[in-house]
């Protein structure tokens, strides 16, 4: 891999899923290589379950192929069209997570107590990921994309068939939101 | 209430952690991506040996023998101008060789004899 793979660093993602179609037995590897990285990325930081990720990234790539023989190049980007892909299946999974009933669910973790222990930076980065876990599915999906994933405005709106303006409204409200969930555990992270 | 001092040192708290989970990796695992190259494999519509990339088309395979695409393109316009004099030839071009091999349109000139004369003369 090698040279092969190299041969095909230079083409763009709609080359190679073309020669997928045809038949090229190194292409569904670049492919897998180039985009299920950012797929599971967005899926983890979505889920915060590493096995459910890996789950949607695989379901995610397999409609990549099923519909590699209809994909038309030019009209999208293919990791635009992949990560709409992928955050659906999240929020499908997120709003399945909050309609099961609290009975079934495992035991919740405590986050206070485990906050009561935190002045590290990295045990406030799991207080994040919890506050996280209590924004509507929307504003998580935009605040991830937008803070976590890096993804420009424009490019948020596209994946998620919204406007900018309504992007920009997620990620504020969704800030404002962990601000707030934050600030309910200051003295517990030492928050000023 | 937020108060604006909290505000600032919370967005810049936020930033931070941002950037913390950010700087976070998941590589994905070898099976995983076993599992999404053999969904891959087993949705192909074609399937072949080597990559697609590196088959040879046919005409590649003689253009190279040719000595690249510049001179099969040289070679394929030599060809189409030699069949056009061969079907089509202007009457002046006629002139020109009986001119040239000592002949008329009528007697066709006859390489092999002419060769066999220049043999006997010396």
């Amino acid at each position: 891999m090698n040279m092969l793979s190299n041969a095909l660093d230079d083409l763009s993602d709609d080359a190679v899923l073309r020669l997928y179609v045809n038949g090229d037995n190194q292409a569904a590897r670049e492919l897998t290589l180039r985009l299920a990285p950012g797929v599971l990325s967005l899926a983890k930081r979505l889920l915060n379950d590493l096995t459910e990720a890996e789950d949607v990234t695989q379901e995610a790539m397999m409609r990549l192929w099923k519909m590699a023989p209809d994909w038309r190049s030019g009209e999208a980007k293919l990791s635009t069209w992949l990560y709409r892909v992928t955050s659906n299946l999240c929020m499908d999974r997120l709003r399945r997570r909050r309609s099961v009933g609290l009975d079934e669910i495992a035991e919740p973790k405590d986050t206070t107590a485990t906050v009561v222990q935190t002045m590290q930076q990295n045990e406030r980065a799991k207080a994040l990921t919890a506050a996280l876990d209590q924004l509507p599915e929307r504003q998580r999906t935009a605040v991830v994309m937008r803070h976590i994933e890096g993804f420009a405005n424009p490019e948020i709106a596209e994946i998620l068939n919204i406007s900018v303006d309504a992007v920009e409204s997620l990620t504020a409200r969704g800030k404002r939101a962990l601000a707030a969930l934050l600030l309910g555990q200051k003295e517990e992270l030492g928050l000023e | 209430m937020m108060t604006k001092k909290s505000k600032n040192h919370i967005d810049t708290e936020l930033d931070g952690l941002f950037a913390k989970l950010r700087s976070e990796d998941t590589p994905l695992s070898e099976d995983l991506v076993a599992a999404i190259l053999a969904d891959a494999k087993a949705q192909q519509p074609l399937q072949s040996n080597v990559s697609a990339r590196q088959q040879p088309a046919w005409w590649r395979g003689i253009a190279d023998a040719i000595g690249g695409w510049r001179a099969a393109g040289a070679l394929a316009a030599c060809t189409a101008v030699g069949l056009w004099i061969g079907y089509a030839a202007p009457d002046s071009l006629a002139d020109f060789s009986d001119f040239v091999f000592n002949t008329s349109s009528e007697e066709p000139f006859d390489a092999i004899s002419t060769f066999d004369d220049l043999l006997v003369e010396s």
